[in-house]
């Protein structure tokens, strides 16, 4: 297994003949929770069961839960408390189009009774939370972004861990119209950014940042970075990169049809940089549907649809913005399919919670699939064959490291080395394979203390073993009298 | 008074640069010593000129290197000094015997 790769589905189970948008959240050990819609009864379902850290994944629901979601809502689950989750959805009925209900559930998975309810009205259609699920702002405040009347809706609402929820604190309106695909990321600090585009009329699709305070006040748009010119994007998601650095993950205009990732700034103040790299990673896919998962530093998991399969990917992208190319793909064969959430679970065990299609048969699914990140190992070894300078000699020494670890890839192993760190001389490299040691025997070194470290590089990531030292010695001097000249 | 210009060489400076000199005198436990020169690696030659020697003398010389490890000692080399004509010379047999050695 080569660093990225994935290993395969491990196991899956089908919870549910009937499965529209399943949302996926921890409890606690192996417990995990999934609300989705069963669109043959017209009502949201609340689930528990277990995934165990191998990733097998017991085929029972421990407990069931069922609230009175509308048609098509696409509830989202989230851990506000030890043992209390809200449930964020579009209620059946009434003048309420949007509801949180904040409801126990033990480690063991049993749910118990609703502990409190907040309805809030909007006078149109409410697509509550199209699957992004609230983020915590500050103690007990939590901004929700919705769809509303046509208009992105941002507002904070007070959520205390024990599930009381409070009046809503603040609301800011973005103008976006028509039927929109959005999500929200924290950046940094009181920062924070929403990726949103609406598709009457055509729409730039576009990156906007705010700020929210501690007490939950929400400011008016601060900057927006246009991602694609009256672009119809799809299924928006935001990922931390490094620093500065973000990336969006989305479906690109239909007419590219492609899934796309752009990475970009979003400088301290909330404005934007500019964007740095674009990818585009397949043609057609039906879209990208599922949050980012970071699995390493610089390795990122997601998903996308296609019309009979869910495919998952491994992608690099460097701190400076740089995307690299798909390392791995894994496809799961479906009637049709759809992916909506993943979690990181164990070391290389992740889940995935997916639905078939349209909705007939709209088996809803989960399954476990590892990716490997294990890295390359290399060990620096002590510098030997150390020569002294001389007349006609040059200052030498060898190099010496071994590859004790290929990650199931031949490397490029060398060594990086200089009088002081940082280290600005690279050898050239060698492809090496687990086990083996290398050497690079360099010259001209004048007496002093050098230092090195070897690296072993493969097409994703360079890794270096530590840092080791030698001493070139230098002698006293020696002198030859010659002839006295010019005596008088 | 006569003079006398006293050469040598770094013939290995042991990777760092050097400081070089001569000693002299009049017998090979010479007891005079030009000026430290520095700055010399492997190979250069260097030289000092010293003044106001006695006429039809032997002296005796060597060159010395030094670097942060350490101090070297070339060989031992002679030379005498002219006679100038008029001026009488008082040489001992030993030093006659050194003078005919030469």
């Amino acid at each position: 297994m080569a660093y990225g790769d994935i290993a395969g589905l491990i196991d899956s189970y089908a919870f549910a003949a009937f499965c529209y948008t399943p949302n996926i959240s921890h409890v606690d050990g192996n417990v995990y929770a999934i609300a989705y819609y069963q669109p043959i009864a017209n009502q949201g379902i609340l689930i528990t069961l277990t995934v165990n850290p191998d990733g097998t994944i017991p085929p029972a629901i421990i407990d069931t839960h069922i609230f009175y979601a509308g048609i098509l809502t696409e509830p989202t689950i989230t851990k506000v408390g030890a043992n209390v989750f809200v449930i964020a959805y579009m209620p059946a009925i009434g003048p309420f189009r949007g509801r949180l209900d904040t409801i126990q559930i033990a480690d063991d998975g049993t749910i118990g009774a609703a502990i409190d309810t907040l309805d809030i009205f909007v006078a149109g259609i409410t697509w509550w939370t199209r699957r992004t699920n609230p983020i915590n702002v500050s103690g007990d405040v939590w901004i929700f972004a919705t769809q509303e009347n046509g208009a992105l809706e941002l507002r904070t609402i007070s959520i205390s861990p024990a599930g009381n929820i409070g009046a809503p604190i603040s609301q800011t309106t973005m103008v976006v119209l028509g039927n929109m695909e959005f999500s929200v990321a924290h950046v940094q600090d009181n920062l924070y950014a929403v990726i949103v585009y609406g598709n009457n009329p055509l729409q730039n699709a576009t990156v906007r940042t705010f700020t929210i305070s501690d007490a939950g006040v929400i400011s008016a748009e601060i900057a927006s970075l246009v991602l694609e010119v009256s672009g119809y994007i799809q299924k928006p998601q935001l990922s931390h990169i490094a620093g500065n650095v973000w990336g969006a993950f989305y479906t690109a205009p239909p007419g590219a049809g492609v899934g796309r990732v752009r990475t970009f700034t979003i400088n301290d103040d909330g404005t934007f940089g500019g964007l740095i790299d674009v990818f585009d990673f397949e043609a057609n896919p039906s879209w990208v549907s599922a949050p980012i998962q970071r699995t390493d530093t610089n390795l990122f998991t997601f998903f996308y649809s296609a019309p009979s399969w869910i495919e998952i990917h491994t992608l690099t992208i460097q701190d400076d913005g740089t995307i690299g190319a798909i390392t791995s793909t894994l496809v799961i064969p479906t009637i049709a399919g759809q992916a909506e959430n993943n979690i990181f679970k164990g070391d290389d065990v992740y889940i995935i919670s997916a639905f078939a299609y349209p909705m007939g048969p709209g088996l809803g699914i989960i399954g476990t699939f590892g990716v490997s990140t294990k890295l390359p190992v290399v060990s620096t070894l002590p510098a030997s064959d150390i020569v002294v300078p001389g007349i006609g000699v040059s200052g030498q020494a060898t190099l010496n490291g071994q590859l004790d670890y290929d990650a199931g890839e031949i490397c490029a192993c060398g060594f990086e080395w200089g009088a002081t760190p940082p280290l600005g001389t690279t050898t050239t490299t060698q492809g090496q394979n687990a086990g083996d040691s290398f050497s690079e025997a360099i010259t001209g070194l004048a007496p002093g203390t050098y230092y090195f470290r070897a690296f072993a590089e493969t097409d994703w990531i360079k890794v270096y073993g530590s840092t080791l030292s030698f001493k070139v010695e230098s002698l006293k001097p020696s002198v030859a009298t010659l002839p006295a000249t010019g005596v008088t | 008074m006569a003079q006398a210009t006293l050469n040598g060489q770094v013939v290995d400076d042991g990777g760092l640069t050097c400081d070089v000199r001569f000693e002299w005198g009049a017998s090979a436990q010479y007891g005079l010593k030009t000026p430290w020169q520095g700055g010399f690696t492997s190979g250069m030659m260097f030289s000092a000129t010293i003044y106001n020697l006695a006429s039809g003398l032997l002296y005796h010389f060597r060159a010395v290197a030094r670097n942060s490890k350490g101090i070297s000692y070339g060989q031992d080399m002679s030379f005498v000094t002219l006679v100038e004509p008029g001026i009488p010379v008082l040489l001992d047999d030993a030093a006659l015997l050194r003078f005919l050695e030469v």
